[in-house]
């Protein structure tokens, strides 16, 4: 999907961040146009989940800035409101790599409570508006389940019906498919391909390098905090400059 | 020999010292936590003081400093007061524990996710984190209960008229040692054995609660 040309939906600028004396993201700079969809890859410590996870503030970084649809969400030196972290989370949704489902309740009451006590809709829209995310993601026979009578696809479903249950603008992934069973992997996957068909900007951090030649427009490689390489999938994935680069992808398509 | 009456007598002043103190203990408890999951150090040092005092101290030195020591009008006059209030600040402590504990054992996630859909702290901690908690909290709370039961025998010290109180006036007026205190230990048992059972059937129960 051509994306280039439509307006700048997601800026973040220099990005910064250190645990410690370890220095995890080193500058991390990347626009993101409407209904684009990038995956980030790179070798593990690389910095790309704290980067994806700086892009909703559950991570404050140390330097840099981000501009999320028009809004400045963050600009260094400066603490940004409960408030304003707030309104960001409902236009930018999360989905983790641990499912997180909230355990005391069932995958529908997931799907409803942040519509409930985020956004304040009425118990009846918020469940019409979850029956409806459930059945798209086709678990509506398993809504009355709780998560752990789920299995791992199934929770991870609930959780992208339950991040976009708020209707956000954007759609984070950090490593949405690493802890499911291979075979239960593709009902993730396709979760995520109906949901970039469909036009929403997606930002995946994944190891899923298939998927992302695939499914993204550009694909982003950082390594020690860094990006080393974005582009199309064909050109980072299929002709990657940088030594590091090369390596990773073939140590990664090697393994199939 | 110890007469029925005094054994019930003494009981009903046992449970109430064990309510009261175990009532006041998780009201202490909850600022205790507070304190000890803190991110200002100060704040911490207190809670971690509070801790320290009241664990760090026998429970009888405790019930004699406050009986005898502190002349607060009314805690110093009625001993089962003084024994509450006693064996509520040692059980704050522990009840302290319980509730950090409780909370820490809900993984990081559930509060990320929370964060992540927009939830207020407050929203996060009340709908989705003591829902997960709270029976491990409560799972622990009765377990701490059965000790705090048995140091109510404790404030007979004080002349509280609880069981071990009567048992062993009865002793020293004739009564058969080992049969009185075996007596009122079958009624300990009475009550620490059903609050053992119910603790360990929560504590399952609340294991399943929690997310993994």
């Amino acid at each position: 999907m051509n994306s280039q040309g439509k307006p700048i939906t997601l800026a973040a600028k220099g990005i910064r961040k250190s645990f410690g004396d370890k220095e995890i993201l080193r500058g991390i700079d990347l626009e993101v146009h409407e209904g684009e969809q990038i995956a980030i890859i790179g070798p593990s410590g690389s910095g790309k989940s704290t980067f994806i996870r700086c892009l909703n503030l559950l991570e404050t970084p140390d330097g840099g800035s981000l501009e999320v649809l028009g809004e400045q969400a963050f600009q260094a030196g400066t603490k940004p409101s409960e408030r304003s972290v707030r309104e960001l989370r409902k236009q930018v949704g999360m989905v983790f790599q641990s499912f997180n489902l909230f355990a005391t309740y069932t995958a529908l009451e997931n799907v409803n409570l942040a519509q409930r006590r985020s956004l304040g809709r009425s118990l009846g829209d918020a469940t019409a508006r979850s029956q409806e995310l459930l059945e798209r993601v086709g678990l509506k026979d398993h809504m009355h389940k709780h998560p752990a009578q789920l299995s791992g696809g199934q929770q991870q479903r609930v959780a992208i019906a339950r991040a976009l249950a708020l209707d956000p603008k954007i759609m984070l992934f950090d490593e949405p498919t690493s802890a499911i069973d291979p075979e239960m992997r593709i009902e993730v996957l396709h979760v995520m391909r109906d949901l970039a068909n469909s036009g929403m900007t997606m930002l995946m951090v994944t190891h899923e390098i298939q998927f992302a030649e695939e499914a993204a427009d550009r694909v982003m490689f950082i390594a020690d905090g860094e990006v080393l390489e974005i582009g199309p999938p064909a050109q980072v994935l299929g002709a990657p400059q940088h030594p590091r680069t090369q390596r990773f992808v073939q140590a990664v398509s090697g393994v199939v | 020999m110890l007469e029925p009456s005094y054994i019930l007598e003494g009981l009903l002043v046992t449970l109430q010292i064990w309510i009261g103190a175990l009532i006041l203990s998780i009201v202490l408890a909850v600022p205790v936590a507070a304190l000890r999951r803190s991110e200002n150090q100060l704040l911490k040092f207190v809670g971690a003081l509070w801790v320290g005092l009241a664990r760090g101290i026998p429970p009888i030195a405790w019930l004699i400093i406050i009986y005898f020591g502190l002349s607060l009008g009314i805690i110093s006059e009625v001993p089962v007061v003084a024994a509450i209030v006693g064996l509520g600040v040692v059980n704050s402590a522990y009840i302290g524990d319980s509730i950090r504990a409780g909370l820490d054992a809900v993984p990081r996630g559930q509060w990320e996710a929370a964060s992540a859909v927009s939830l207020s702290r407050f929203e996060a901690l009340r709908r989705v984190i003591l829902p997960q908690a709270i029976p491990i909290m409560i799972a622990s709370t009765a377990a701490y209960s059965i000790t705090l039961l048995k140091n109510t025998a404790i404030a007979s010290i004080i002349g509280a008229n609880e069981m071990v109180f009567y048992a062993y006036n009865a002793v020293q007026i004739g009564a058969p040692a080992i049969g009185s205190f075996v007596i009122i230990g079958l009624v300990y048992l009475a009550f620490t054995v059903p609050v053992g059972f119910l603790a360990r059937w929560i504590d399952t129960k609340a294991s399943k609660g929690v997310a993994v």
